[in-house]
């Protein structure tokens, strides 16, 4: 998953419900650095109307009437390495990022139609999701609860709170200003999170830390 | 392999149908030619021997009626064909010296023309081959068709229990729907609709602002834990959320609804992944359900009925079948009481309905504690029942 170098967003809104489609996409238009491709109703339409380098980010709906998010974010991916998919969902079901297949593992964020989300959550995670980082719902990560006798239970306070911010996509200066520390410190946090959480080695810690926080809590 | 009653009595009466045609068929072809061939050599003579037709008769009737006796004797619908072939060149030597012997013995041909005995006694066993691979040939056809009638109204059986287990299940959840409608959510709406109107009245009299924000945010809570709770789990009964989505996906969002004091180890091979990646058309959704309900009842069987505070769940896939390996350290299997709870049910219902895919559940205690319970579902296409799904799938 590369970094997206355009100063711009190319975004594909792809979303059953014609209402929420059209207001989503017109109201991402007005948003600065984002401009939004295309915008179609089901993953035929999609997969017609993406093709590789044409997008940055999909949004794409979890449930379509003619297939579903996961199935289509699967082969946009594996058509164009680079693009970034977010799945949007009624469902509250961050939990669908954990069991993807291998080759297309990463950049995949998840946001809740059911949590009251807002333009800038949405486009806060088209950015990460576009430079390459997993961004999941913040009300359902707040709402989350570490499963006992799981290694994210054994965290501190501190290292859960610096979790949860990860998970949310915020980068280590954002996470750093929101809990008063210096990146130093927010780094030696992060890399003792990391080592706590045992991550497998060669894969992205930031990635494989935020599934690890989907895996091992639950909806409490 | 030990065999019930019944199984024994139907391979009691497949053998002897075997026999009875076997032997039926192979009574009618040797007396054709026993027959036919005494008069034929009655009416030509080929030199001037007048032997009586009786003497011929007997000679070739004695060795039909040999033939007949081995037949009748042996056990030949459960011998391997390399024994039939044994057993049958052994007839037919047999069938041959017999031949020469008589008509040696009855004057049909002098002891001396040997040439003669020879060639009636290869015609002998030329006829008994012939006609024993007629009668084997039509024995074996039927067998074979009376196991295909058979394999059929089997096939017919487990899906008509199929689609009562279904219909069985169907009504439990239809059940438990309108219980939960009416009993849980009725009450929390009605608890909600009590709190609005004493926030009303309180607003009306002009009670601090507090008091009325209080009773607003208890009605918010309620509403969010019915939405999040009670409509969850009853939309959960109607079609379970990720089931279209995958199997992996259906199973972890199921795992994140456990209480959060139960500890959970979830190991979802690379092979589940790889058996239900969406560009090799993935798992069919009536396996994905089945494989789902199996996890369903192993926690609500482990966390209602075993106490239990420490689950492992493990699911891989080797050789197109679906493993699933579900072990707790809670109270361990409850011994069967004869008539069947919930969840006691629940197993039957589940096993009766992986048989119809070919699968098995076990459910037994764990090597040190608790219980330890594993199902097998094959991924493949092969019964009865898929082709009955196919066709409603297919179906406009």
């Amino acid at each position: 998953m590369a970094v997206v170098a355009h100063a711009v967003v190319r975004v594909a809104v792809v979303e059953d419900h014609q209402l929420y489609r059209e207001m989503l996409s017109s109201v991402l238009a007005d948003q600065a650095g984002i401009e939004v491709r295309t915008s179609v109703a089901g993953a035929q339409a999609a997969r017609a109307a993406i093709t590789a380098g044409s997008v940055d980010v999909a949004i794409l709906d979890v449930e379509l009437a003619d297939g579903n998010g996961v199935s289509l974010g699967v082969q946009l991916r594996r058509r164009d390495p680079r693009i970034g998919i977010l799945l949007l969902s009624g469902l509250d079901v961050m939990e669908l990022l954990l069991d993807l297949p291998a080759d297309v593992r990463r950049g995949w964020s998840y946001l809740s139609k059911a949590s009251a989300i807002s333009v800038h959550t949405v486009t806060a995670a088209i950015r990460a999701t576009a430079s390459g980082h997993t961004m999941l719902d913040p009300a359902l990560v707040a709402k989350s609860v570490p499963r006992k006798g799981s290694s994210l239970a054994r965290l501190t306070p501190r290292q859960l709170d610096v979790l949860q911010l990860l998970a949310t996509g915020l980068s280590n200066a954002g996470i750093a200003q929101r809990l008063e520390l210096s990146e130093r410190t927010l780094e030696n946090h992060l890399n003792s999170i990391y080592a706590a959480l045992k991550l497998p080695e060669n894969q992205n810690s930031r990635v494989s830390a935020v599934l690890r926080f989907i895996e091992e809590t639950s909806h409490g | 392999m030990a065999e019930s009653g019944d199984e024994l009595s139907q391979l009691c009466r497949d053998a002897a149908s075997y026999r009875r045609v076997l032997v039926g068929v192979l009574a009618a072809s040797l007396l054709v030619f026993a027959v036919g061939v005494s008069v034929q050599a009655t009416m030509l003579p080929l030199k001037s021997d007048h032997v009586p037709i009786l003497n011929r008769l007997t000679a070739n009737l004695c060795t039909v009626a040999l033939v007949l006796a081995a037949a009748w004797g042996s056990p030949l619908w459960r011998l391997s064909w390399s024994a039939k072939l044994t057993v049958f060149t052994g007839i037919c030597l047999a069938a041959a010296t017999l031949r020469g012997g008589l008509q040696i013995a009855l004057h049909v041909h002098p002891a001396d023309q040997t040439g003669m005995v020879f060639a009636d006694a290869a015609a002998a066993a030329i006829a008994t081959a012939f006609s024993i691979g007629v009668a084997v040939a039509l024995a074996e056809y039927q067998r074979a068709l009376v196991h295909r009638t058979r394999a059929g109204a089997r096939h017919a059986q487990l899906a008509s229990e199929a689609l009562e287990a279904l219909r069985t299940e169907e009504l439990r959840v239809r059940r438990d729907v309108a219980q939960g409608l009416h009993g849980t959510v009725q009450q929390q709406l009605v608890l909600v609709d009590a709190e609005l109107l004493k926030a009303r009245k309180t607003l009306l009299a002009g009670a601090p602002q507090t008091e009325v924000v209080e009773r607003l945010d208890w009605v918010r809570d309620t509403l969010d834990q019915l939405r999040e709770r009670d409509i969850r789990d009853m939309s959960r009964l109607l079609y379970p959320s990720g089931l279209d989505l995958g199997l992996a996906q259906a199973w972890r969002i199921f795992i994140r609804q456990i209480p959060s004091s139960i500890e959970v180890t979830t190991l979802i091979d690379d092979s589940v992944i790889s058996a239900d990646d969406p560009a090799c058309g993935g798992i069919a959704i009536e396996r994905r359900l089945l494989a789902l309900r199996v996890l369903e009842e192993a926690v609500n069987n482990a966390i209602r009925h075993g106490q239990a505070e420490h689950l492992d769940i493990n699911l891989h896939v080797n050789s197109g079948i679906l493993h699933v390996t579900i072990d707790d350290d809670g109270t361990g299997p409850a011994r069967p009481t004869g008539h069947a709870g919930h969840h006691e049910s629940g197993l039957r219902l589940l096993r009766e309905s992986l048989r119809q895919y070919d699968g098995d559940l076990q459910l037994e205690a764990g090597a040190l504690r608790g219980a330890r319970l594993t199902a097998r579902l094959p991924l493949t296409p092969s019964t009865q029942l898929d082709e009955h799904n196919a066709s409603l799938s297919t179906t406009p």
